[in-house]
């Protein structure tokens, strides 16, 4: 691809407002998002691989969702450890007993996958809270076919711009008789780009949690003259601690009093459901394939990386005497955070380390460093040069749970890491699925 | 879309105000700029004393970059900004084709700051513009989100043209224009009671006498409402 071409597109993306926010230093600092025009390719026959293993994995993790916050026979079945569930952060003791409508709870799921040198692909991490990313792919495909139409006529690549007809159907099918709307913290949130742009494509509303309130458990939006129009269903971008004040952190200034009376009674889908993240904390993690043979007797078509628990004693043991070469997560972080490579680390922070999780056991996991491939960027002469990606594969849950052909490729501009956090500088790529 | 709650509402109406204010000043300024070449260098002075701004300018030719460019929220730069900020909470209706040109807008106006040829320099703002106007004519023909921004649009038109004394027919054809769009919207979103002022001052020619009473009434028209 000439340089021209990436250009040209990241001209159109500054046109179109194609932004990330971040706070430095207390001052919020609105940035385009590093788009680098050469896509990830992945075949035909790949894709149906992921296809078959992600539909698996995130019906898996519905399941356990679903039995977590009803009985927990997972649990008395001890193949997951209550510890390891009922300590987490994202398990929400609100939510026990409620059944979300048409019982699903993670609708739009946010897979991270690397694939190895040797071509298999790993899953890194779930998420299934409120996963963000699709909209930067789905603008780049449509910036890149104004920008570079050849390359779509001579590729056999599948059309991703279905995503916001696929959200919609996800968002019409949980929907209790009302408006759909995307509930966003407001226009100094990080992904405010996205909140505005699903919502222009999808053609729900943009709401802040000011243009909402709840009656009789019940939950309507009030227009400038007082009139009232019900909601059915609203796709949250407010994490689940600031959803509602009158249930969780009570000085919440974004979320809506009472929304969790309307979502108990049946009245309103919150996409995602509340209560998520007991299912996508890294401690959990390890036992997503114990899940996919306890709930659908399946074996797991797509392998977590090698990962050890330091809460049970031989995986502690090995991963203390092994911690140079591993890489050790604390559970409780995330966009990157709190991720350390024992490679890194001097001998003094080595033991500092293996201290902290012989006292904190339950909080990290270590895992074998995936040494996962290279793709080529376009530095800013037009050459190509390798770089680590990620790739997070968008799962949508409705009357039927589908993968989106397509993806938000993630790679590091620092030569060598594994970073790709957009937080913490990472660009994006397209990602194409080949047809044939 | 049919539910705009009132913090909607008021962006949509000051997207009007802003993205006009910026175009009426901006054409208005010019026609002044053109006066200080080789007729009035002072001309100025008449420009900031219309928009009741206090003149802190040493010259024409630092009024001329500081009303451009500064950051008081009087230069169209900062109108250019406000109306960018009310476009961006306002993508879902609008379409980000229509912000795209707010956008196009600002990048150009940021790029003609060392421009030599300042007037040929900010054309294209003037042309982005006006397809930012024709972006949201085609996208939401009928609406009541058009209504709102094209109030918005014609209030603070009509505001300026009063203040810089547009001749009486041109105020007439705009403040019209009010009155077709004002009969679309719905029962209670505007108090249309304080166009009577306006009917009132415009039956003579000599509004200028009651211009204070003129423009309290003409921003009350939909601001009593939304507030």
């Amino acid at each position: 691809m000439p340089i021209t071409t990436a250009y040209e597109i990241n001209k159109l993306m500054a046109r179109y407002g194609v932004k990330f926010g971040l706070y430095k230093n207390g001052e919020f600092i609105e940035q385009l998002f590093p788009y680098d025009a050469i896509p990830r390719v992945i075949s035909n026959s790949e894709f149906e691989l992921l296809d078959k293993g992600l539909v698996q994995r995130v019906n898996a993790l519905n399941c356990f969702l679903k039995d977590i916050y009803s009985g927990a026979k997972i649990v008395t079945d001890k193949v997951v450890p209550e510890e390891f569930v009922y300590i987490s952060k994202g398990y929400l003791q609100e939510c026990a007993g409620i059944v979300p409508p048409e019982g699903v709870y993670s609708h739009i799921s946010g897979i991270d996958l690397v694939q190895a040198k040797d071509g298999k692909w790993y899953i890194l991490e779930d998420n299934l809270r409120i996963p963000s990313g699709a909209s930067y792919p789905l603008i780049a495909r449509e910036l890149s076919r104004i920008a570079d139409p050849e390359a779509y006529s001579t590729n056999n690549v599948v059309d991703n711009r279905n995503y916001s007809d696929m959200l919609h159907e996800t968002m019409d099918f949980v929907n209790r008789g009302g408006l759909n709307v995307i509930l966003t913290p407001g226009r100094y949130n990080a992904a405010y780009f996205e909140h505005s742009y699903l919502a222009e494509r999808t053609g729900a509303l943009l709401v802040k949690a000011s243009e909402l309130f709840v009656d009789n458990a019940v939950l309507y939006m009030k227009d400038y003259l007082g009139v009232k129009a019900r909601v059915g269903a609203v796709y949250r971008r407010i994490s689940d601690e600031y959803l509602d004040p009158m249930t969780f952190v009570a000085d919440s200034l974004i979320g809506v009093p009472h929304i969790m009376d309307a979502y108990r009674a049946g009245n309103v889908a919150i996409i995602n459901a509340p209560g998520n993240g007991v299912a996508d904390d890294k401690g959990i993690y390890y036992f997503v394939p114990k899940m996919v043979k306890y709930y659908l007797g399946e074996e797991p078509i797509l392998q977590n990386a090698p990962t050890y628990l330091p809460y049970y004693e031989n995986d502690l043991k090995f991963t203390l005497e092994n911690i140079e070469r591993l890489v050790i997560k604390d559970v409780s972080e995330a966009g990157g955070y709190g991720v350390v490579f024992g490679s890194e680390l001097s001998k003094e922070k080595l033991d500092e380390m293996k201290a902290l999780i012989i006292k904190e056991p339950r909080r990290f996991i270590s895992q074998e460093v995936i040494d996962f491939i290279d793709l080529d960027i376009m530095d800013e002469n037009g050459v190509a040069v390798p770089r680590k990606a990620d790739l997070r594969a968008f799962v949508l849950t409705g009357k039927t749970t589908r993968v989106w052909a397509s993806g938000l490729t993630r790679f590091s501009r620092v030569v060598g890491s594994f970073i790709v956090n957009s937080s913490q500088g990472g660009g994006f790529k397209d990602t194409w699925v080949l047809s044939r | 879309m049919g539910t705009i709650s009132v913090e909607y509402g008021s962006n949509l109406y000051w997207l009007g105000r802003y993205a006009e204010r910026t175009y009426t000043t901006l054409n208005t300024f010019f026609e002044y700029y053109d006066k200080t070449l080789d007729k009035d260098k002072n001309s100025y002075k008449e420009f900031l004393e219309s928009l009741e701004i206090d003149d802190k300018y040493s010259d024409n030719r630092h009024f001329i970059r500081g009303f451009l460019y500064d950051k008081d929220s009087f230069c169209v730069m900062s109108t250019l900004r406000f109306a960018h900020d009310n476009a961006l909470v306002c993508r879902n209706v609008i379409g980000s084709e229509a912000l795209a040109y707010i956008q196009l807008a600002m990048d150009a106006f940021s790029s003609s700051r060392d421009a030599k040829n300042l007037r040929l320099a900010l054309m294209p703002v003037i042309d982005y513009l006006l397809a930012f106007w024709g972006s949201l004519d085609d996208k939401l023909a009928n609406g009541e989100e058009r209504t709102i921004i094209k109030c918005g649009k014609f209030i603070e038109r009509l505001d300026l043209y009063f203040r810089f004394s547009y001749n009486h027919k041109l105020i007439k054809n705009e403040y019209e224009m009010l009155c077709h769009i004002l009969a679309r919207v719905r029962e209670g979103l505007c108090n249309t009671q304080h166009l009577a002022v306006l009917t009132d001052a415009l039956a003579t020619e000599n509004y200028k006498a009651r211009l204070k009473e003129v423009l309290e009434s003409l921003n009350k028209i939909f601001e009593e409402q939304v507030s």
